[in-house]
């Protein structure tokens, strides 16, 4: 995940450029123009004859259309993409929805609510190799570019807007604290704190003696680590690797759940702004 | 050989063997001194730090639970390094209250004899052998042959990574003020064992005979005071904590080196 969230970094920019690019195939939102390998949920689109009249005392004319990519979802639904290959999915702004990839034994049996359903509980089949489950997280717009793995042209990508649980546009971002788009926690963090430990300081020795006895911010699922700037554990070698844009100590934050960075900053100067920052990102426990 | 090193029986009566030995005349440490590797705090710093009111003592952190018990073994070193040692992990946020072996340490300083070692001796241990858990190398496992064959392997995913010997009072108090445990010898004497209302005991005269580690550094009533952890079980002193004022360390602090572990390396 962690190489996910570093991609999905360097995507953005390429997104960025797409945007830009009047070449770039972009998909009507009323026009079907996927690729036929990736399936992207689709509704059938209401023809004026199957409207009642007393919702359309004057209809105007509308010409006939084909099947609508899915463009909303909810907090109830599933939006499931099928591909026979793997894909590289990148969601803008982060954090509005959470995307699960399984390559597990097919066919697979999936019962719930599909953002193309009906609006019921349904079970479905799914024969294709790699299925990718999108649930809404955050109220917003957003869009999805998908990219088969090893794809050569662009025509390949398929990108598609989605407004997330009803709500669009999106409502303004935190102020950002470092570089980066800044997706929502589920609510657990693990954090590790880089430090030379030959060069800690006074405030530093008063915050991790603060951590050290704040028992409710683990008991209620989240984790903290320290490392040395010498360690050889891998998991702190990531940490330091993580820790560049920072000056140390730096402490990174990462959604427990996904592993995903949520923030690279410098060690809070005292407890009550490490307090505030976790807060802010609506860290349980805090 | 074995009676070479003092003994004392302990208020509850077990007998103490008193294993912390004293270095040669002119013995220069393997480690970097800890006034060389890290800034000395001022006594504005480390007051600062001490009495900043999200500090928690910590003999609340570390409860009696955290308390060892070396029984009759002289295994003191091996003991105070491996409280050292825990605690740092513990520190560094890995809180699954392991305690560590400090039947283990001596068991690689002792020359196959129960009769002490030397701190240092201990601290190259914690960091190129570590510590296994003490469930898996209880007290009465002082030498290799006894303990269980996977006990060098698990002893590695624990290991001390920065260790240094403390030079000063000053870098002392800088250690315990930035939150690192300090293995120290003390003369383990009848005023050690006895504790006045703050929970202080007076100096023993003698220039080290037992080693502990030290956790904290408070003010109680106006005066400075170190919290130590002894590995003579819950019974000893309170719940198996002593204050120590500088006192109990200016006759051993020439004689012994003190040791700081500031951080610890964990293994998968």
């Amino acid at each position: 995940m962690r190489e996910f969230a570093l991609l999905n970094i360097c995507f953005a920019a390429l997104f960025a450029m797409l945007q830009d690019d009047p070449t770039v195939l972009k998909p009507a939102p009323d026009e079907v123009s996927a690729g036929p390998e990736i399936i992207f949920p689709t509704i059938p689109v209401v023809e004026e004859k199957d409207v009642p009249q007393e919702d359309h005392p004057s209809p105007p004319p509308r010409p006939k259309r084909g099947p609508e990519f899915v463009s909303s979802l909810n907090e109830e639904n599933w939006l499931v993409i099928e591909s026979p290959g793997p894909l590289m999915i990148f969601d803008f702004p982060e954090g509005l929805v959470e995307i699960d990839s399984d390559d597990g034994a097919r066919p697979m049996k999936v019962k719930g609510k599909f953002a193309d359903g009906t609006g019921k509980v349904e079970t479905r089949t799914f024969t294709s190799k790699h299925l990718y489950f999108v649930n809404a997280v955050k109220p917003g717009e957003m869009e999805m570019l998908i990219i088969p793995e090893g794809a050569i042209n662009k025509t390949q990508s398929q990108r598609h807007k989605i407004v997330v649980m009803g709500q669009a546009p999106n409502p303004p971002p935190d102020p950002p604290p470092g570089p980066g788009p800044m997706p929502v926690p589920t609510g657990n963090v693990s954090i590790s704190i880089v430090e030379d430990v030959q060069n800690r300081k006074p405030d530093t020795a008063i915050l991790l003696n603060a951590m050290a006895s704040w028992n409710s911010l683990k008991d209620a699922g989240n984790d903290w680590r320290l490392y040395d700037i010498a360690t050889t554990e891998p998991k702190g070698k990531q940490a330091i690797e993580d820790a560049k844009s920072s000056e140390l100590p730096a402490m990174i934050i990462r959604d427990r759940e996904t592993d995903k960075i949520l923030r690279v900053i410098p060690l809070p100067k005292d407890f009550d702004s490490l307090k505030r920052i976790l807060s802010e990102l609506g860290v349980k426990g805090v | 050989m074995s009676e070479e090193i003092e003994q004392i029986i302990d208020e509850t009566g077990e007998v103490r063997r008193l294993g912390s030995l004293a270095p040669p005349e002119g013995f220069v440490s393997a480690f970097n001194t800890f006034e060389q590797e890290h800034p000395v705090w001022d006594d504005a710093d480390i007051k600062r730090v001490i009495l900043d009111a999200n500090r928690t003592p910590r003999r609340i952190v570390f409860g009696k639970e955290w308390i060892q018990n070396q029984k009759s073994h002289g295994s003191c070193n091996g003991y105070a390094g491996a409280g050292a040692l825990s605690k740092a992990r513990y520190l560094r946020g890995i809180q699954d209250n392991l305690k560590l072996s400090g039947a283990f340490i001596y068991s690689l300083i002792n020359g196959g004899q129960d009769n002490g070692s030397a701190l240092e001796s201990g601290l190259k241990v914690i960091g190129t052998h570590g510590a296994p858990p003490e469930s898996l190398v209880p007290w009465n496992m002082i030498y290799p042959k006894q303990q269980p064959s996977n006990a060098k392997a698990e002893a590695l995913k624990h290991r001390g990574l920065k260790c240094y010997a403390v030079q000063t009072k000053q870098g002392f108090r800088t250690a315990l003020a930035a939150g690192f445990p300090v293995i120290v010898a003390v003369q383990a004497g009848s005023k050690f064992q006895r504790l006045n209302a703050q929970g202080i005991a007076s100096a023993d005269s003698g220039g080290g005979n037992h080693a502990i580690h030290c956790d904290d550094i408070r003010i109680i009533g106006g005066q400075e005071v170190y919290d130590t952890c002894n590995s003579w079980d819950v019974t000893y002193g309170d719940q198996g904590r002593v204050l120590l004022t500088w006192d109990s360390f200016e006759q051993t602090f020439g004689r012994h080196k003190f040791y700081a572990v500031a951080s610890s390396e964990e293994k998968e």
